[in-house]
């Protein structure tokens, strides 16, 4: 499985990941157009069915992209593959180190925000990840 | 440590970029090597070794003190 997966391209990534976008904002856009109101009203399951056929698409390219962009970085060039690394460290030490801030924060001041501590958490280690590849990038400049 | 690629690099006549297709990898990655600032691989290292038929230890060697 390992090595399929290894020697699979996993084509059309980029279109993917647009898709995968565009379908996780659609209900709000399908919910704008019909009126959410008379979705909830009407036929509840249909109103669960716009939230979860969207998500289910959305979850599916997002997984494929992630792992295409795993194996594309692991094919790849070294030095890039060594950026990739050291970008992950600084976003997974700075993630570590927000993780316990906003613990500490939130138990102590905003205890209901714990309910959404990962979401948080998961958009400062995609923001430390960026700016981590453009700082290491200049390193090896 | 130390290289001495560029001075290889311009006894053939290669570009950068024409060593980085050479060995499979970026120009970044040759641009990088030659400015000392970043220690290649093993299989790297001897792919170039390969190229410019010469020992990897005549290529990269550690700073003398």
């Amino acid at each position: 499985m390992k090595a399929q997966l290894k020697k699979f391209s996993f084509p059309y990534k980029t279109g993917v990941l647009i898709f995968s976008a565009v379908m996780i904002f659609s209900p709000l856009v399908i919910f704008t157009i019909i009126g959410i109101d008379n979705i909830t009203e009407i036929n509840p399951i249909v109103g669960r069915l716009i939230l979860l056929i969207p998500a289910l698409f959305a979850a599916i390219g997002f997984i494929y992209c992630t792992l295409g962009y795993h194996f594309q970085i692991l094919r790849g060039d070294e030095l890039k593959l060594r950026i990739h690394l050291e970008a992950l460290n600084i976003a997974f030490t700075t993630s570590l180190v927000f993780l316990f801030a906003l613990i500490f924060v939130f138990i102590n001041f905003f205890p209901t925000q714990l309910n959404y501590l990962l979401i948080y958490l998961a958009g400062i280690g995609i923001i430390a990840y960026e700016l981590g590849v453009i700082f290491v990038n200049r390193k090896y400049k | 440590m130390k290289n001495i690629l560029h001075i290889l690099r311009a006894e053939k006549r290669y570009s950068q970029d024409d060593l980085a297709k050479l060995v499979d990898v970026s120009r970044q990655t040759i641009n990088a090597i030659e400015r000392e600032k970043y220690d290649p691989s093993l299989p790297l290292a001897l792919k170039i070794a390969k190229v410019f038929q010469k020992k990897v230890e005549e290529i990269f060697f550690l700073e003398e003190k």
